[in-house]
This record gives C-alpha cells, sequence and structure tokens, in this order.
C-alpha cells in the first residue's frame, strides 16, 4: 500500500526530469541524423531529381498537354 | 512490390517497358465537388452559431439547432466534410502523377468517396439530433465511428497498393506527408474511439478522468497535426511548385521539416491540459515540445515562400500565388502563437478564452481554407480542361475572405485578451474585480457580432467562389474521353542488386515506402508511449485507492443529458490552481474527482462559468428556472433556454443498463446497485420533484429530464465539500 501511494505521487507531482530529458534526447538523434542523412556525400544532384518531380508531366498520347 | 527480392530477377537483365494508361481524374473531380459542397455547410453552420452567441434568440428554442449540438457540427464539418474532401482530391490528383500511375483500384477509390459523403451525411444527421460522445473532434457516435475505420481502411489498402505499381521508383516529399497521414490518422481514431456500447447510439470511452483527457487530446491535438497540417503540407509541396512552375525552394529542408515535425508534433498534446490534474511532467513534456514545433514549421513556410524566388511579382496578377502566399504567412502566424500559447503563463491568461478560438480560425480559414482555395483555383480549369471564369472574381475572392479573417482573428483576440484579464483582475483589498461572471460576457458581446461579420464575409467571398467554379464547369468542353498517358514499367529489382537503381545503396530509403512507413509508426509511437503510459500507471493508482461514491444512476442519467445538448462547449469543468480561479470557483480540481468520467467533461472553451464546483451553491428551483430561461435569473446571459427538458420524459428503463456497462468500465457498483437501478432513480426523482412542487413547480416534473439534469448539476463538487477528497 505504501509503495503504491509512492508510485502514486512520483507519477501525479514529480517532474519526472528522465521523461522529458528522454524526449529531448531522441528528438536530437533523429534531428541530427536527419541532418547527416541530408547531407551525405553526392546526394546534391539526387535531390535535384527529386525536386522536379512534380513539374514532369507525362505527354498525352490523345492529344492535349496535361 | 517493385523491390522484392526474388531471386531469378537478379541474372534477368532489365527490359524496361512502356505501357499506356489513363489517370482517375473522375475520383478528384467528385471529392474536389464535394469539397465546395461541404466547406459550404461548414461555413453556414459556422456563421450560424457565430450569430447565435452575439444573439441567444437565434437558438430558437429547438434542440437540433442549440449551439450546444450545432457546435460539433460545425468543427466536425469543417474539419472531416471541408478539409477532408479537399485532402482526398489533392492527394488522388498529386499521387497518381507523383508515381506515374492510376490508382490501384477505382472500387475501391469509389468506396472510399461514397463511404466518406454517408459518414458526413450520418454525421449531420446525429449530431443535431444529440448523438454524441461528448469529446471534441471525436463526438461522433460508436456505429460511425466504426464506419470511419472502416473506409480509412480501405483509403490505406488503395493508396499502399498504389505505392507498389507505381511507375516512379523515387517518392517525391509531398507523399510522405500524406503517407505519415494515413498512418497517424488511424492510430489516433482507432485509440480514442475505444468506447463500449449502452444502446445503437450511445456509448462510453473505456478511459475516465485524466486518462481520458490525455487519450483526447493526444488525439485533438494530432488531428491538427495530421489531418489539418501534414496532408496540407504535402498539397503544398506539390500544388506551389506546380502553379508556381518552380521546384520547391529546398528538397533537404522538406526532409528535415518532415522528420522533425511528425516526430515533435505527437507529443504536443498536453499543451490542451497545462494547470489541469494531469501530471506535472506530463504538461511540461507538452510545453518544451510544443515551442519547439515552432522551428520545423516555420521551417515548411519559410520553404514555401521560398519557392516563389523570382516569381513574386506573379503574386500581383495570379490569384492563386495570392491564396499561397497568404496561406503560408497565416501558417508562419498560427504556428508561431501555438507555440506561445503553449508556455504556461501565456496559458494561464488565454486557456478558455477566445484567443484560443482565434488562434484556431487563423489556422483553418488563413491556411487551410486559402490553400483549399489555391488548390481548387488551380485545379478546375486543369480536371475540366478549361480556363477559370473570372481572375477577376478570384481576386475580389481572396480580398474579401483575407479582410474576414482579419476581422475574425482581431475580434476574437481582443475578447479573449480582454475577457482573459478579467477573470483574473482582482483588486488591492484582494477582491474580484468582476465577480460577476456575466459581466465579463457583456463586455464581448459587440465582439462576437464583429466576428460574425467576418464570418459573414469570408461565406460570402465563398460563395463567389462557388459561383465562379460553376461558371468555368459550366464552359468547359464536355469532352468524355480521358486522356492516355505512357510510362515505363519498373523492373522489380533484387535486394541484393541494388547498385541497378544508379545510386548508392543508402538511397534506397526513398524507394522503400514499407520501411519508411514503419520509420513514421516508430516517430509516432516513441512520443505516445512515453506519454501515456506513466499516465496510465499513474491513474490506475489513484483510482484502485479511491473510496468516492460513483454517480447514482439518476445523476448518471443526467451527465448523459449534460454531454447530449454539448454543454460542454460552453462549460468547463476543471479549476486551475491559480489565484483567481480559485478565489471565483473554489477549490481547484483534484485527479480523484474525475476517475469515474467516462467521459471526462473538462471542457476547453469558457463561455459560461466553471461548473466543477457548482453543487449546492444553488437551489434545485434556481436550476429549474434558469435552464427554463437563463434571462430570468441572469440577465444578460447568452446561454440557450432548454424548454424540452420541460416535455421530454427521463427514460427510467434505460438507466440500469448504464450502470452495468459503467460496471464493466471499472465503477464500482454492486449487484445492489444494479439490481434496484431504476428503483433508486425514481425515488431519486421523486424527492428532486417534491422539493420543487412545494416551492410551486407543476406536479408533472417528476418524470421530466430536467429533474435528472438538477440531479447531476447539484452532485458537481460534492465530493470535495463533503472532504472525501483531500
Ligand atoms: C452558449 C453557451 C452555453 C451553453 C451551450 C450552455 N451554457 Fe450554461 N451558461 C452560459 C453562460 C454565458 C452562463 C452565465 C450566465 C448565466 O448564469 O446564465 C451560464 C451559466 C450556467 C450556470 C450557472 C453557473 C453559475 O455558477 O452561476 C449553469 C448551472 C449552467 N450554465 C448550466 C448549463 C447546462 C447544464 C448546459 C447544457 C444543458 C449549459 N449550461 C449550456 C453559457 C452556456
Amino acid at each position: 500500500m505504501i509503495q503504491r501511494a509512492m508510485i502514486q505521487k512520483v507519477l501525479l507531482y514529480y517532474e519526472l526530469p528522465v521523461l522529458v530529458c528522454l524526449g529531448l534526447l531522441l528528438f536530437m538523434t533523429v534531428f541530427i541524423a536527419t541532418l547527416i542523412w541530408v547531407f551525405r556525400k553526392g546526394s546534391t544532384n539526387f535531390y535535384q531529381g527529386l525536386e522536379q518531380l512534380p513539374l514532369q508531366d507525362l505527354n498525352l498520347l490523345n492529344g492535349q498537354e496535361g | 512490390m517493385s523491390l522484392e527480392s526474388s531471386e531469378s530477377s537478379k541474372d534477368q537483365p532489365l527490359k524496361p517497358q512502356l505501357e499506356n494508361f489513363s489517370y482517375d481524374d473522375a475520383i478528384v473531380k467528385k471529392f474536389l465537388i464535394m469539397t465546395l459542397v461541404w466547406g459550404a455547410v461548414a461555413l453556414l453552420v459556422g456563421v450560424v452559431i457565430a450569430v447565435q452567441l452575439a444573439d441567444w434568440r437565434f437558438n430558437f428554442g429547438l434542440p437540433w439547432i442549440t449551439f450546444g449540438r450545432l457546435r460539433p457540427l460545425h468543427t466536425n464539418a469543417a474539419i472531416f466534410a471541408f478539409a477532408g474532401n479537399a485532402i482526398f482530391a489533392g492527394i488522388y490528383y498529386s499521387t497518381q502523377r507523383l508515381l506515374k500511375t492510376r490508382m490501384a483500384s477505382d472500387l475501391l477509390s469509389q468506396i472510399h468517396f461514397w463511404g466518406w459523403q454517408a459518414i458526413i451525411v450520418a454525421a449531420a444527421l446525429t449530431l443535431p439530433l444529440g448523438y454524441t460522445v461528448g469529446k471534441e473532434y471525436a463526438e461522433l457516435e460508436l456505429p460511425i465511428k466504426l464506419a470511419i475505420t472502416v473506409v480509412w481502411v480501405v483509403f490505406a489498402v488503395n493508396y499502399f497498393k498504389t505505392l507498389l505499381q507505381r511507375r516512379e521508383r523515387h517518392i517525391y516529399v509531398a507523399i510522405w506527408f500524406y503517407i505519415a497521414t494515413i498512418i497517424t490518422v488511424a492510430l489516433l481514431h482507432v485509440i480514442n474511439s475505444i468506447n463500449l456500447p449502452v444502446s445503437f447510439w450511445k456509448s462510453y470511452p473505456v478511459y475516465a478522468g485524466v486518462q481520458d483527457a490525455l487519450v483526447q487530446w493526444w488525439y485533438g491535438h494530432n488531428a491538427v497535426a495530421f489531418f489539418l497540417t501534414t496532408p496540407f503540407l504535402g498539397l503544398m509541396y506539390y500544388f506551389l511548385p506546380k502553379a508556381a512552375g518552380l521546384p520547391v525552394y529546398s528538397y533537404r529542408l522538406s526532409i528535415v521539416h518532415f522528420w522533425s515535425l511528425v516526430f515533435i508534433y505527437i507529443w504536443a498534446g498536453p499543451h490542451h491540459l497545462l494547470y489541469s490534474t494531469l501530471p506535472e511532467w506530463a504538461q511540461t513534456l507538452g510545453m518544451i515540445f510544443s515551442v519547439m514545433l515552432w522551428a520545423p514549421s516555420w521551417g515548411g513556410m519559410v520553404n514555401g515562400l521560398l519557392t516563389l524566388r523570382g516569381a513574386w511579382h506573379r503574386v500581383r496578377t495570379e490569384p492563386i500565388l495570392k491564396f499561397f502566399v497568404a496561406g503560408l504567412t497565416f501558417y508562419g502566424m498560427a504556428t508561431f502563437e501555438g507555440p506561445l500559447l503553449s508556455v504556461k503563463s501565456v496559458s494561464a491568461i488565454a486557456h478558455y478564452t477566445d484567443w484560443i478560438i482565434a488562434h484556431v480560425h487563423g489556422g483553418t480559414l488563413g491556411w487551410n481554407g486559402f490553400l483549399i482555395f489555391a488548390m481548387i483555383y488551380w485545379l478546375v480549369p486543369k480536371l475540366w480542361k478549361t480556363e477559370l471564369y473570372s481572375v477577376k472574381l478570384a481576386h475580389v475572392h481572396f480580398w474579401t475572405a483575407f479582410l474576414g479573417t482579419l476581422i475574425y482573428t482581431v475580434s476574437m483576440w481582443t475578447a479573449g485578451i480582454t475577457q482573459g484579464l478579467m477573470w483574473r483582475a482582482v483588486d488591492p483589498s484582494g477582491h474580484l474585480v468582476y465577480p460577476d461572471f456575466i459581466e465579463t460576457v457583456i463586455k464581448i458581446i459587440p465582439l462576437y457580432f464583429l466576428r460574425a461579420i467576418g464570418g459573414f464575409l469570408y461565406l460570402g467571398s465563398f460563395f463567389l467562389m462557388l459561383y465562379n467554379i460553376v461558371k468555368t464547369i459550366a464552359k468547359a468542353p464536355k469532352t468524355k474521353a480521358p486522356d492516355v498517358v505512357s510510362a515505363y514499367r519498373l523492373t522489380p529489382v533484387a535486394l541484393s542488386n541494388l547498385s541497378q537503381l544508379g545510386d548508392r545503396p543508402h538511397r534506397i530509403l526513398e524507394g522503400l515506402p514499407a520501411v519508411f512507413s514503419v520509420l513514421t509508426l516508430i516517430a509516432v509511437i516513441v512520443g505516445t508511449v512515453i506519454e501515456l503510459i506513466p499516465v496510465f500507471l499513474g491513474n490506475q493508482h489513484v483510482a484502485a485507492s479511491s473510496s468516492l461514491k460513483p454517480y447514482t444512476g439518476l445523476e448518471l442519467h443526467g451527465r448523459d443529458i449534460y454531454v447530449r445538448e454539448g454543454c460542454y462547449v460552453c462549460h468547463s469543468q476543471m479549476i486551475r490552481p491559480i489565484l483567481s480561479e480559485t478565489m471565483r470557483y473554489g477549490e481547484y480540481s483534484r485527479e480523484q474527482e474525475s476517475i469515474y468520467d467516462h467521459p471526462f467533461q473538462w471542457g476547453s472553451k469558457r463561455i459560461g462559468p466553471d461548473l466543477a464546483r457548482l453543487g449546492g451553491k444553488y437551489p434545485d428551483l434556481w436550476h429549474y428556472r434558469h435552464m427554463l430561461d437563463p434571462r430570468e435569473v441572469t440577465p444578460g446571459s447568452l446561454m440557450p433556454a432548454y424548454p424540452w427538458l420541460y416535455r421530454d420524459k427521463t427514460d427510467f428503463r434505460a438507466i440500469p443498463k448504464k450502470l452495468k456497462v459503467m460496471k464493466s468500465l471499472g465503477v464500482p457498483y454492486t449487484e445492489m446497485d444494479l439490481a434496484q437501478a431504476e428503483a433508486d432513480a425514481l425515488s431519486h426523482a421523486k424527492k428532486i420533484a417534491d422539493r420543487l412542487i412545494s416551492q410551486g413547480v407543476p406536479a408533472t416534473v417528476q418524470n421530466q429530464e430536467i429533474i435528472a439534469l438538477i440531479a447531476y448539476l447539484q452532485r458537481l463538487g460534492e465530493d470535495f465539500k463533503k472532504g472525501l477528497i483531500q
């Protein structure tokens, strides 16, 4: 019973900085990993190709342009 | 899937094969037309409820158009019908082009379309009838919730099948945003919809109190994130470059934008629960992540605006670009304001006020609306192979809508800050300067009128667009033959043979929707688990150690009436530990007080005062008269009257089943409680009725619904007053 009350107190009222730090740490990891990923060597040409995808329209076989 | 690891394909030479096909544009047209239809409905209902707040008489004393029932209809229509249909139109159009393929199954597309419209019609019928779960943007009752799940799965299956049969190996960033939307909305909807039915049209959530609040706002905030943000960013990344004829400013930034946004958003929900009984650490997490959201949001905005580099002069002459630029600017404004509002000290003033309403409408009218308009003006001439009927009218639409949005947000900012400050004002002798809540309402009524004018302008401008589009479609050529295009089929590539892609293996990520979907799912689940699980554990302990008595049958029935009438859209039941608030309402709320509340009714807006400590504040007769005509007891009140509660009879026979369902949800009713539920409720009602009758109320009162509602209202905060809670 005492133990249960203690858990309740901890979960309710304490700041639990561990969880806050864990969240931030996870985010920083994702963020930095993404940065490293997007600036990896030789990616510039690749992204220049991707960037053009919405601008490429397939030619219509039956006349008008799409 | 194009990247199967089949042994045989390893040795075979690649044989590119040219294939002819056509896009399914009929489905795009359908969704687009329904966007226009439901947009008109959503905005119209919005204007109606704005007018109802300015003048209560517009409730007309009719149950099904009273404010508490119409407001959920407005929000659901705006989000799921107007924005929803627009999202689907844009997704079906852009996905087929970006993947160089037709949607995998026309049948599934049709089921998606008709299913979604049927759901909207069901919502438009049931919400005014008072069938509601009582949780914001998740009001729809269980059968409709199930239908949503089915239709969403149909959409997802069709979408992923389309991805697998694509003719473009690389997946453009817009598609990432769509995938994140599909996956996360499914997760949010399912977890927040776990309810137990009492009858066909009535169910209770399995969560209670603080758990329910956390799940609800985890859902609610991420409905904003994954229904009103990620799909719209996807649309922006496709349609803005299209309209500008320029590639996105920075593709790299779009990737960083995507992952940061998806990862951070899911944590932000608790900013709706600051100063509530949600554990401190969860509030802190929500606040920190909300503040961090500012960065990726602005990254996206900047990326959009800079896409127009070198094309700025065209913004003056092209209404489509105007809508994009203004939309992105409103997005920037709303995503700056959001983090600001998540700071606890700002929330202390702004929460429960119209500032939040201003914030939401800056986002929906300004960002979602304008992006939808830009997309419609761009798509309609393309789809119907014609020119826009009137560019000039589109400019007029822009300026009228812009003015409407401005009037709306400015009036609500002013109303919110004014009322927020009045609630807090304490004079040097330590008393509230405005102890009568109604004073703070009367003060802002002129701003409610102004807001209604802003809404009218926006609605009017919408009709200008409607006219313009109808005229455009009317003059379109009547050709029926679909356009045929051709593209090379993708040859399956063995995983062991990745070099065939012409890139180094690590670039394969962009080509692997499965891996990508899993990563997205992980990103959203991490935040969910870290936030939700500890609160669930903590709450379990509170519930287990509680000796509180649950609601009586009559009180529970009254609570259902409270939920049905949407009282929660105007009243909170959560007193924050802030001095001016405890002076006005009494002791701040405690976690235990809502452990039996399926659903929680903490509310999010105080158009009327908090009700958490209402019990015993007034005699029954006061409530009896107040609900019949609020202005009789509180002159100047804008609360609707509820005459039908004095006509409709309480269904006492329904009560035992309610207790039974509650018991199976963990509420500690005894077998005896269940067995005597109906008789107990009848005698409880008689006690209240006798008191009222002795004070001159007609003798027919005993079976009227008002008695059950009074029983509930008088119970609010009673446990605390009896000293059952410390
Ligand atoms: C349009 C918003 C609105 C809706 C909907 C609404 N109220 Fe009110 N309510 C108010 C306002 C404003 C006041 C303050 C003026 C007054 O006393 O009438 C108020 C006051 C009250 C009070 C008095 C509180 C006090 O401490 O003085 C009670 C009780 C109440 N409402 C109950 C309800 C119930 C029950 C419902 C649903 C059936 C409901 N209200 C629906 C706006 C609303």
